[in-house]
């Protein structure tokens, strides 16, 4: 992927609350018109690389660089994009298009703009309902109007399907699929495997701040087989593996050596070798590596 | 850009129920006080004046629109900062507590643009609000109790003729909206430290009872302090009724008032620019 096709690329970004860090030096990419799940259980720091991305934070260290340019200390890239942040709040004292009027003023986005996205979502025929009389799913939908207006080029969504029932799962889907192939690229933050593997091409997983493992998801799953080696010494089982050119190391924490072997590629090792060369205690086959991170 | 913005807090503003309270309040209440002024007109003489008949023949009734009027805004000017922090307490405070400054604020404006817009809309509506108070009873005042010289205590008794009058209810007007305003800026201030919008209105309640025992306690070192506090002028506005008008005294207050105006409202975009939006 080279630096063109990334639109976001995130550099050692770290933000710590006082002595909690939430984000601990995350480095990746959000390749262009891609779905990307961030991915992660609850308290990983998805929700705070949202709000360090949408600038509600302000405090940070590490870099973000939209289009090659840095965010620190530039607001104009924020045009770009559409938030959904946390649960989706509105003025619930006005109607569903007074409110896509309000935001429509912060970007002078054309008043016509506004029927078009609230047909998007489906909800033009509630447009002069006060959203305090929208179900959860109908406020979720008219997030993603609101995060549409603007037409912007990227949407981040934080977990855009809680609180909705499988139908407005559905819906949701179909709508975030439907909005990726009129080519916008789309960034989720998720504790959902199966919204990953059913929407998501690529993914970053998070676990306590850090980032685990980024990946292409289709890449990841179609020629390769997963390997987890608890080995004696690290380093030398580390320099062994990369003397094969057609296997990367994914991971690797203490005595734990993650590798993807692939498989198209005529290969001149099993794991059986590399008990014999990398002084390995144990060798498991993940199935399912997004799940083995995941947990 | 700030036109569209200060648009968007005056259709928020106006849909709110809680920004007619004041009004509804004071629409009511007014009417109820002169009426009750008007019935007990005699008696209400008797207790200002009453000592005063023994030494002057007084024809006809000094109770009138203007006597009444002067009489509720002394007394109801105490009571203005309850309604008149009632937008500014929760304009900043209310949007971190509902969620909506996390759509609003991810959006390609400056936070100070915002705040500006937000300031506007809080000083607006307490200019609004005192003149509606000031002129609504005024205007009510003399449509019930018809309209005539005031009497007022001031270096004994100083009657002001009918065509004197007017220009110093909108002095009354200015000098108190000036000290409303100031009041509005702190609660404004304190809306953005804060996450709910009772807390806003308490402090800033009780900043100006603590200020007014300060100004009404007779000690030396209050007597010192007392000037440079913007509590210290709530009453001021009784001045526009004294013969000559203390000039000085005023253009001290607007002094005092601006500049812990502007105290406030740096505090509030120093602190809302930097502010974490987490919830």
């Amino acid at each position: 992927m080279n630096e063109h096709n990334n639109r976001v690329s995130i550099k050692e970004l770290s933000k710590n609350y006082n002595d909690l860090k939430a984000l601990d030096k995350i480095s990746f990419d959000i390749p262009s018109k891609s779905i990307f799940a961030l991915l992660g259980p609850n308290g990983s720091g998805k929700s705070t690389l949202i709000k360090v991305l949408s600038k509600l934070i302000k405090e940070w260290d590490g870099d973000i660089f939209y289009n090659g340019e840095s965010i620190k200390s530039n607001n104009n890239y924020i045009k770009n994009f559409g938030f959904i942040i946390e649960d989706p709040c509105f003025y619930e004292y006005l109607s569903a298009k007074k409110n896509l009027q309000i935001f429509s003023r912060l970007t002078n986005t054309p008043s016509e703009r506004i029927n078009a996205v609230l047909e998007l979502v489906d909800l033009v025929n509630r447009a002069n309902d006060k959203v305090s009389n929208f179900s959860y799913g109908m406020k979720q939908r008219l997030g993603i109007a609101q995060a549409l207006l603007h037409d912007p080029e990227i949407l981040v969504l934080d977990e855009p399907n809680n609180g909705l029932d499988p139908i407005g799962v559905n819906k949701m889907a179909d709508l975030i699929y439907r909005l990726n192939q009129e080519g916008k690229t789309i960034c989720i933050s998720t504790h959902s495997l199966s919204e990953v593997d059913r929407l998501c091409s690529d993914v970053a997983i998070l676990k306590e701040g850090k980032l685990l493992i980024t990946k292409n998801i289709k890449k990841l799953s179609k020629n390769n087989k997963f390997y987890r080696l608890e080995v004696f010494d690290i380093t030398s089982a580390s320099n062994y593996i990369k003397t094969f050119s057609n296997v990367k190391i994914i991971a690797q924490e203490n005595n734990i050596l993650i590798i993807s072997i692939d498989s198209s590629e005529p290969t001149n090792i099993l794991p059986m070798k590399l008990d014999e060369h990398a002084s390995v205690k144990s060798v498991h086959r993940e199935s399912n590596l997004i799940q083995y991170f995941y947990d | 850009m700030i036109r569209s913005l200060i648009f968007n807090e005056s259709i928020k503003a106006l849909h709110k129920k809680r920004t007619y309270i004041s009004f509804v309040l004071i629409f009511f209440l007014v009417p109820l006080i002169i009426l009750a002024i008007g019935s007990g007109a005699e008696y209400l003489e008797n207790k200002i004046y009453g000592q005063l008949k023994d030494s002057f023949i007084v024809f006809g009734s000094l109770t009138n629109g203007y006597l009444a009027s002067y009489l509720i805004i002394a007394i109801l000017t105490g009571q203005m900062p309850f309604l008149a922090t009632i937008v500014a307490s929760e304009i900043v405070s209310g949007e971190y507590s509902k969620g909506t400054f996390r759509m609003y604020l991810s959006r390609p404006v400056s936070r100070n643009m915002i705040l500006l817009s937000k300031l506007t809309i809080v000083i607006s509506y307490t200019i609004i609000l005192m003149f509606f108070f000031v002129f609504y009873t005024l205007l009510i005042s003399s449509l019930f109790l018809g309209v005539g010289d005031l009497a007022v205590f001031h270096l004994g008794l100083l009657f002001l003729s009918d065509g004197d009058i007017i220009w110093r209810f909108f002095l009354a007007f200015i000098i108190s909206t000036m000290v409303m305003i100031t009041i509005s800026n702190l609660c404004f201030m304190l809306s953005t430290f804060f996450k709910n919008s009772v807390t806003p209105i308490i402090i800033t309640i009780s900043t100006v009872f603590i200020g007014s025992a300060i100004s009404f306690i007779p000690l030396q070192i209050f007597e010192i302090i007392n000037p440079y506090l913007f509590t210290g002028y709530i009453d001021l506005f009784l001045a526009s009724f004294h013969e000559p008008v203390p000039w000085n005294i005023i253009l001290n207050a607007f002094l005092v008032c601006a500049l812990w105006s502007i105290i406030f409202i740096s505090l509030s975009f120093q602190h809302f620019s930097n502010k974490e939006i987490l919830t």
